[in-house]
């Protein structure tokens, strides 16, 4: 695909173009101290010059004047909560004169248009399009919302220290399921972008937008700076030998030194972008003989997860936490034929006590080879 | 089918729960539509003798006569729900649990012979068999019509009992403690408030009392790094749920290092 | 590229109105319910040990395997213990009252793949139902088997499901039947002791014998456990079994057991792919 330079001042003509296209426009905001995601105006609202830093159970923000519009690496926000929102209604009844009647509750949806997100959240994305739309049974209100989704990445030139994407291969660079990729290049007397598109539809936004084709200097400038961010990554995890090591020994008393650390507060699952797992509670109103049925994250770290004959299957602290790590690290591959984890990092950082899931995996492999 | 009827009964305690029944404006007219209001002294001066299909019980168990009445209530309810923190754990009235009772007493009242107190303010289920417990200082009165709901049809009220942090998610709220620093109390709390206080950039202050597997800790450990002095760590632990078990058990090992 | 126009569009999670016709009250705490749909379309078709998501609006969904003879679909049951507010609700309706009902899901006894062979049946407890629709589907063409012997345990007398099935099993040549109670009882004659201490008696070819087992989780451990020891190929011990599970299709993630999801790779597995699962503790 031939890629274009798309200046500050065209990202402004993007967001409009998608309005006008019927879009929602979401994008990074500084919110609270924190980069998230919500909807956007125009460039104004994104968090210009701000950088993020990171460390386990950690996250920052620090100012600068640099002007780069995506200066950070990754928020807590990834695209789970536009796609698969934390609480739903499923169905509710109405009582006929033919008897009870079961309806979908389909909501008014406005499509959406995400400018901004990362490369781990698009591979996030297609995990759990695998597991949300693999069949035989899908789930229908993400496929609608995941159809109606416009997604513009832009890649990651700053990682954060609790990044390790690289080394997952999905990033910082996005490879697919993209309508367009941005990479934001700011030097001495230049800033801009440069465009790729994704999708016939990608073009036909980048073609609406009259932009100049990016010259080889700047490809290469693109290919460096995403080298360079690579390269940059300190942390690390191989997904085959986490597969494998998850696997080799699920007995092993290193389990039980999680017991120590581990709060149970399940902020690893609910942050990552891959967690999948739901619940569903009865809902009844007074007044009226309806009823109806909810549908919620839920998370392996709660007892009633696995609630069954009057107890929970994982009790133990460790149980709990092992089920985390080994589905998503090793028997998502054999359910899915993927690692869960795209590593983004985000269950590093939002550990409220830190618990870095590269360094167990680690220490799980060296007292495992001792 | 005739309305269960439903008794309010008030033990040590300031009313907060009850109000939050009084609370529910909107929804209150549906409730006293499915249930016979027998008896709440605070809402209505009508009473009606027992036995009732439903007690709502705030408060908890400071004197001598609580004792014999808790159980009087025990004995005229088909079901007995405690409701609030006192009636939970004790309520921050249990701090007199860590001290000396008399000397109150002594320091407070001109006339301590007149007054008759336990030594201790204790849960309702340690005293007789609780059927429900509603947690929370106050309780969350949505969770009171959910309860209410869930008896008018039979089924298990959904009552989370995992930590508050999944409540700051569900309704993004960013984490306090990883963004800013602040000390919070919610990976170890029970969840019901609707994580209120995070979404105000406060640390939680575990009125809900401990969740479900509270590894106290593990988040103690994480406030002293975050620079929280030991006693101040002690203090957050012993407010509306003091006694509750695991925050009383920890706290008091922290008071004695 | 995902193609969006492809994917289903009807809910998975969206039930249907069925209607009690029959009630059956097993035990005090067991009964088997009949139901029949009540949205004017087809009822749902089942293979033997599959199971449907159940429910009542306002309480909840419970998985539960259907219980009658799969080549009737007119006579959909299921049969019911009495255990958390949903089954108890269940348990006792009566007729003419609606539910809600989702399925068919998950795997089926392997009745064509046991032709041929000597085909042990092992229930503990109330595990005897979802293997009724096994029993019944393999005596219609009994000849195709070498032998059909059913071992079905219980804690008490009066636990006993499916009295008059037992009666017409007892009294059919194609069917050998060893009842056991786990311990002594006064109204009691019959054996006492785990099903496993009738395997003697009723494994008689371990070689060619496919054994479908469900019970209690520690008793299919110990009857995988023990046939394999006899002799029988981990690959010919079925088993189903049972998690916690909120959606039936695969999206709740609650019933996983290792890489499984008992919904949709079982409930029925084989000793080959659970058994070692069953040896973690807490999986």
């Amino acid at each position: 695909m031939k890629r274009a330079i798309l200046a500050p001042t065209d990202l402004d003509n993007l967001i409009a173009v998608l309005s006008e296209r019927g879009f929602e426009v979401l994008g990074p905001t500084l919110d609270s101290g924190v980069v998230t995601l919500s909807s956007i105006d125009s460039t104004a609202d994104l968090p210009e010059g701000i950088r993020d830093e990171m460390s386990p159970g950690r996250y920052y923000i620090k100012a600068t004047s640099d002007g780069e519009l995506f200066g950070y690496a990754v928020g807590p926000t990834s695209l789970k909560p536009t796609l698969f929102p934390s609480r739903r209604q499923v169905w509710t009844t109405e009582n006929t004169d033919q008897g009870i009647i079961f309806r979908s509750s389909v909501p008014d949806l406005r499509p959406v248009a995400v400018i901004g997100a990362r490369p781990c959240d698009a591979a996030a994305m297609a995990v759990q399009d695998e597991a949300l739309l693999g069949g035989p049974y899908i789930d229908t209100d993400y496929a609608r919302r995941r159809r109606d989704l416009f997604l513009v990445v832009v890649n990651c030139t700053r990682p954060a220290s609790t990044c390790f994407c690289a080394s997952m291969g999905t990033g910082p660079a996005v490879s697919e399921g993209f309508d367009i990729a941005l990479t934001e290049l700011k030097l001495d007397t230049r800033h801009f972008f440069v465009a790729e598109s994704g999708s016939e539809r990608g073009q036909e936004v980048l073609d609406q937008l009259g932009l100049d084709p990016a010259d080889p200097d700047d490809e290469e400038l693109v290919r460096v700076a995403l080298e360079v961010a690579a390269d940059s990554m300190e942390r690390t995890l191989d997904p085959v030998d986490a597969y494998s090591v998850l696997r080799a020994q699920p007995e092993h008393p290193y389990w039980e030194t999680i017991v120590e650390r581990c709060l149970t507060c399940a902020n690893c699952t609910m942050v990552c972008p891959t967690c999948f797992c739901v619940t569903t509670e009865p809902v009844t109103s007074l007044g009226d003989e309806s009823a109806g049925e909810e549908r919620r994250w839920d998370s392996c770290f709660s007892l009633d997860y696995s609630f069954m004959g009057g107890s929970p299957v994982r009790e133990t602290v460790e149980s709990r936490y092992r089920q985390w790590l080994t589905h998503k690290l090793s028997t998502w591959f054999d359910q899915f034929g993927t690692s869960g984890c795209v590593g983004c990092g985000r269950c590093i950082t939002w550990c409220p006590v830190g618990i870095d899931l590269t360094e167990e995996v680690r220490h799980l492999r060296e007292q495992i080879d001792a | 089918m005739a309305k269960p009827s439903l008794a309010v009964w008030k033990f040590a305690s300031c009313d907060g729960c009850q109000l939050s029944l009084l609370d529910l404006e909107d929804e209150l007219l549906a409730v006293a539509d499915g249930i016979d209001i027998a008896h709440f002294p605070e809402a209505t001066t009508a009473h009606r003798g027992g036995p009732y299909d439903v007690s709502l019980v705030e408060g908890s168990i400071t004197t001598p006569a609580d004792l014999t009445r808790i159980q009087e209530i025990r004995a005229q309810s088909g079901m007995l729900v405690a409701i609030g923190a006192c009636a939970t754990t004790g309520g921050i009235q249990a701090l007199r649990n860590l001290a000396d009772i008399d000397e109150f007493v002594r320091v407070v009242y001109a006339r301590p012979a007149y007054i008759q107190t336990l030594a201790t303010s204790t849960a309702i289920a340690d005293h007789v068999k609780v059927d429900l417990e509603l947690a929370g200082c106050p309780i969350n009165k949505y969770q009171l019509l959910e309860v209410v709901q869930a008896l008018l049809v039979g089924r298990k009220p959904t009552l989370p009992t995992y930590s508050v942090c999944v409540e700051c998610k569900e309704r993004g709220t960013s984490c306090v403690m990883v963004a800013d620093g602040v000390a919070c109390l919610g990976p170890i709390t029970r969840a019901g408030c609707g994580a209120i206080c995070p979404a105000f950039a406060r640390g939680c202050y575990g009125c809900f009392g401990p969740s479900e597997s509270p590894n106290v800790d593990s988040l103690a450990a994480w406030w002293d790094e975050l620079g929280v002095a030991r006693p101040d760590l002690v203090r957050a632990l012993r407010t509306f749920n003091v006694n509750a078990p695991q925050f009383k058990e920890a706290s008091t090992r922290y008071a004695q290092e | 590229m995902l193609d969006f126009a492809a994917l289903p569009t009807v809910d998975p999670m969206l039930p249907r109105p069925f209607r009690v016709v029959r009630v059956l009250r097993e035990t005090s705490d067991v009964t088997t319910l009949t139901f029949e749909p009540a949205d004017g379309l087809a009822t749902i078709a089942f293979g033997p040990a599959q199971m449907g998501m159940v429910g009542l609006p306002g309480l909840g969904e419970v998985p539960i395997s259907f219980s009658s003879d799969p080549a009737d679909p007119s006579q959909l049951a299921m049969t019911i213990r009495r255990a958390g507010a949903i089954t108890s609700a269940l348990v006792d309706l009566s007729a003419g009252d609606s539910v809600s009902m989702r399925g068919p899901y998950g795997t089926e006894w392997p009745m064509e793949a046991a032709e041929g062979h000597h085909l042990l049946i092992v229930a503990g407890g109330l595990g005897l139902a979802p293997l009724r629709s096994a029993i019944v589907t393999a005596l219609r063409r009994a000849d195709r088997y070498r032998s059909i012997s059913l071992v079905y345990g219980r804690r008490e007398v009066s636990e006993v499901v499916f009295a008059d099935d037992l009666a017409a099993w007892e009294a059919n040549p194609a069917m050998s039947m060893h009842l056991t109670l786990d311990r002594a009882d006064p109204d009691w004659s019959g054996p006492i002791g785990l099903v496993t201490s009738r395997m003697d008696a009723a494994l008689l070819d371990p070689a060619s014998t496919t054994a479908m087992v469900c019970g209690p989780d520690v008793m299919m451990h110990a009857v995988g456990a023990d046939l394999t020891q006899r002799g029988v190929a981990r690959g010919k011990i079925w088993l189903t079994m049972e998690r916690n599970m909120k959606c039936g299709v695969g999206l709740c993630g609650h019933c996983q057991f290792g890489p499984l999801f008992i919904c949709k790779d079982g409930p029925v597995l084989n000793w080959a792919t659970a058994g070692p699962f069953y040896l973690i503790a807490e999986v």
